[in-house]
């Protein structure tokens, strides 16, 4: 008895959750196609009105670059011609009074400026692309293999193993022949210890070698893991999670001329606590750089780089950003942006030297205001318009969702380096849910009248009725989809009271009595 | 003894969509894996430069059992479907459903005598050859860096997915709807499984999406095979 109810319950409720997923999917595809079929035909009309584009350009897209002794220039590309090479780019270089002091090409620049570690995207691994790479799929995930040779030919390859988190090394028999994990190479598993929760890596070949070298960064350490020596150096060990990681002239030095700056290498590490760590070479050092708490870390860059005779800090002012509770709200940022332009602008730069003791320096502060600039809007334009149309037919719970839950939702969710299904139900619920709240539960109402009308003379019994109208409120039109699907049955006239009744019932809802008999025909005799 | 004869008799009905599929899989599986000879894997991965940074394209490695997978996949949708349509459509369209119905048996042992065909179906034919074609995959006159152990798993969750598409079919089988109505929503249930699983790389995951999926499909075929009139 209690199986056949357990099977009676189970069965329907995965029935309505079968069909409601399928309709909410299509209920989905159906606004994306209206939505993205709309933008084909009409362009977003965002009018930037700018006075004087060549000055308000070359004061705030003109990169500001500085000399060791603080001398402060600023270096403006004449042509954005991304396919010639970067040496080859003519450029002009304004001083610090706006007064033009030079035209050329980009290599044959005069002046020395200081430059800053920075992040290889290109080359740099991250956390997200591991897991992609072990998604499951038709020809199975890959895995990140390292293969060491002696005389071009491969002797041993290195494996990482995600779950386990270490380096498995196997030769050319099959056997295993190490490990490379956080206590460095071993060829016992029972020393094995885990490097931590992978972040990101970067590895390149050093000069006379095509065996591989690697920076691998965990959240809370940075090691460097020489594959053919097999040797694991712990650079860096922190309490704080590490937020970014940029390098200068750590895996190569760079092409420099005689009288270039000769730059110690250094890789540049943020934290979450906002600190920097600059590790160095030639000598080991790692210099610590705690921003005091007046500095708004939320409108200032920071970075720092290491001479052979100093270590220099920029700081960078770049304005406010988008608060964070702006961020799912178009109109929001909408006027946040338009009251940011509207107004000048206050930029600064200051170049500092850090002295023996870690103290900051002033070498020099270069100021500059970006004018106003009138960004005119159309108002809400036709695509906004059929946007806001076809989420009026979203789930209402998908609002209830957004809303009241998006707070507590953890950030990696949505994040480009957390691809699940979860993530995709996260953007599908960022893009489709209602914009307007009033009209999205009025088309809900509508839905929940007409699937009214249609159950009351098939209802079987109230409790029944009353939990899908609820489901078509909460669903909205894929609610209803789901409703209709499931219960529309063919109706017919009770003989006895007259009212519209289903088949799908014995007894007539309203008057109970039985369904009609058909009429019986006379016997037909075949044999007597 | 009744149950057995009822598994004896839809084995038998069975059993040429069970040898194709596991003779398609090993030929092909073979064929994929005799082409990696010992020296191939010279050139599979890239001769890094000196004084250069290695792209992270260079360093993502297929395995040798990734030309493989492909095929354990379709030929597990395959042999779903075949299953599937042989056990729950073809009587139906001969108007056989009573003569399997009306027997001294119930309804329940039919039911269970069928899902364990193909159950046991999968098992032998498609699961039994990937062991095989993996275990073959791990010699290292094959290839001398072993499959991981991950794609061992998700060899028998690519398996697990065609057993998904046997109880969507079935579903579809017994549905009283008609075509162009709901009849055919299990296998967009099954569809958006497979979105589900092939859009994450945490097996146990996978597993469970899996899990659930095959609970949803397995209530309703229950409850439809056992209260439906044939």
């Amino acid at each position: 008895m209690k199986n056949n109810l357990f099977l009676k319950y189970g069965s329907s409720i995965s029935k309505v959750l079968m069909v409601l997923l399928i309709m909410l999917l299509v209920v989905a595809i159906a606004q994306a196609i209206i939505a993205e079929v709309s933008m084909a035909f009409v362009m977003r009309r965002t009018c930037p009105v700018r006075p004087i584009e060549d000055e308000i350009t070359r004061i705030k897209e003109s990169p500001k670059c500085f000399m060791t002794d603080g001398t402060v220039h600023q270096l403006l590309y004449e042509e954005n011609n991304y396919h010639q090479k970067d040496d080859e780019r003519k450029i002009s270089i304004y001083d610090a009074n706006d007064k033009h002091i030079w035209q050329g090409l980009r290599k044959n620049i005069p002046y020395e400026y200081l430059s800053w570690p920075r992040q290889t995207y290109s080359s740099t691994f991250e956390r997200w692309r591991l897991y992609g790479m072990m998604t499951l799929q038709p020809d199975f995930s890959r895995s990140i293999e390292f293969p060491v040779r002696q005389n071009g030919e491969i002797k041993i390859i290195w494996r990482y193993l995600p779950e386990k988190e270490y380096f498995i090394a196997y030769d050319l028999t099959g056997g295993i022949a190490g490990y490379i994990c956080a206590n460095g190479f071993t060829e016992q598993k029972a020393e094995v210890e885990g490097l931590g929760k992978f972040e990101r890596f970067i590895a390149w070949c050093p000069k006379g070698s095509n065996n591989p070298v690697m920076l691998w960064q965990t959240d809370k350490k940075v090691y460097q893991i020489d594959f053919q020596k097999q040797i694991v150096d712990t650079i860096f060990q922190g309490d704080k999670v590490i937020e970014s990681v940029s390098f200068k002239n750590w895996q190569f030095t760079e092409n420099e001329d005689a009288n270039d700056i000769k730059y110690r290498p250094a890789v540049l590490l943020e934290t979450i606590d906002g600190n920097r760590h600059l590790i160095m070479r030639q000598p080991d050092q790692i210099f610590t750089f705690a921003p005091p708490a007046d500095w708004n870390l939320q409108e200032q860059n920071i970075t720092l780089t290491a001479t052979e005779g100093n270590i220099y800090l920029l700081r960078s002012y770049h304005g406010p950003r988008l608060p964070e509770e702006y961020k799912y709200s178009e109109k929001l940022v909408e006027q946040w942006i338009q009251s940011i332009r509207n107004k000048p602008r206050d930029r600064w730069e200051e170049l500092y030297i850090v002295n023996e003791t870690g103290e900051l320096n002033l070498v020099n502060r270069y100021e500059w205001t970006i004018p106003s600039y009138k960004v005119e809007y159309s108002g809400l334009g036709f695509i906004d318009k059929v946007k806001f149309f076809v989420t009026d037919f979203s789930p209402p719970v998908y609002n209830i969702l957004w809303h009241g839950l998006n707070k507590y939702w953890p950030s990696s969710i949505a994040g480009s380096e957390n691809e699940s299904i979860f993530k995709l139900c996260v953007v599908l619920i960022r893009e489709l849910h209602a914009r307007q709240d009033i009209l999205n539960w009025s088309v809900s109402f509508i839905f929940v009248l007409i699937a009214l009308w249609h159950g009351y003379s098939r209802r079987t019994n109230w409790p029944t009725l009353i939990m899908w109208l609820v489901v078509v409120a909460l669903f909205n039109l894929a609610g209803f989809l789901t409703y209709w699907a499931l219960n529309h049955t063919q109706l017919i006239k009770c003989p006895v009271c007259g009212k519209k009744r289903h088949l799908e019932q014995s007894k007539c809802i309203r008057c109970g009595s039985d369904l009609p008999l058909p009429k019986s025909k006379p016997t037909d005799l075949i044999f007597t | 003894m009744k149950f057995v004869a009822l598994l004896k008799k839809e084995l038998r009905e069975s059993l040429p969509f069970i040898i194709a599929a596991a003779v398609f899989l090993l030929l092909i599986g073979a064929l994929c894996l005799k082409f990696i000879e010992p020296q191939v894997y010279q050139y599979n991965y890239a001769l890094f430069t000196p004084a250069t940074e290695i792209s992270s394209y260079n360093i993502q490695e297929r395995s040798a059992l990734s030309d493989v997978g492909p095929f354990l996949w379709l030929i597990s949708i395959a042999l779903g479907l075949a299953i599937g349509i042989r056990q729950f459509w073809v009587a139906f369209y001969s108007r056989t459903w009573d003569f399997e119905i009306c027997r001294p048996t119930s309804r329940a042992t039919v039911l269970t005598a069928k899902i364990t065909t193909a159950v046991i179906g999968f098992i032998i034919s498609v699961g039994l050859v990937w062991m095989l074609l993996y275990w073959y995959a791990s010699q290292p006159s094959v290839w001398f860096t072993p499959p991981a152990g991950r794609i061992f798993i998700e060899g028998w969750l690519l398996i697990a997915l065609g057993f998904v598409v046997y109880l969507g079919v079935a579903l579809a089988g017994l549905s009283t709807r008609r075509w162009y109505t709901t009849k055919m929503f299990s296998l967009g249930f099954v569809l958006l499984i497979f979105i589900a699983c092939f859009n994450d790389w945490r097996l146990w995951l996978i597993f469970i999406f899996l899990l659930i999926g095959i609970l949803i499909l397995l209530l309703q075929v229950t409850e439809k095979f056992l209260n439906r009139q044939f």
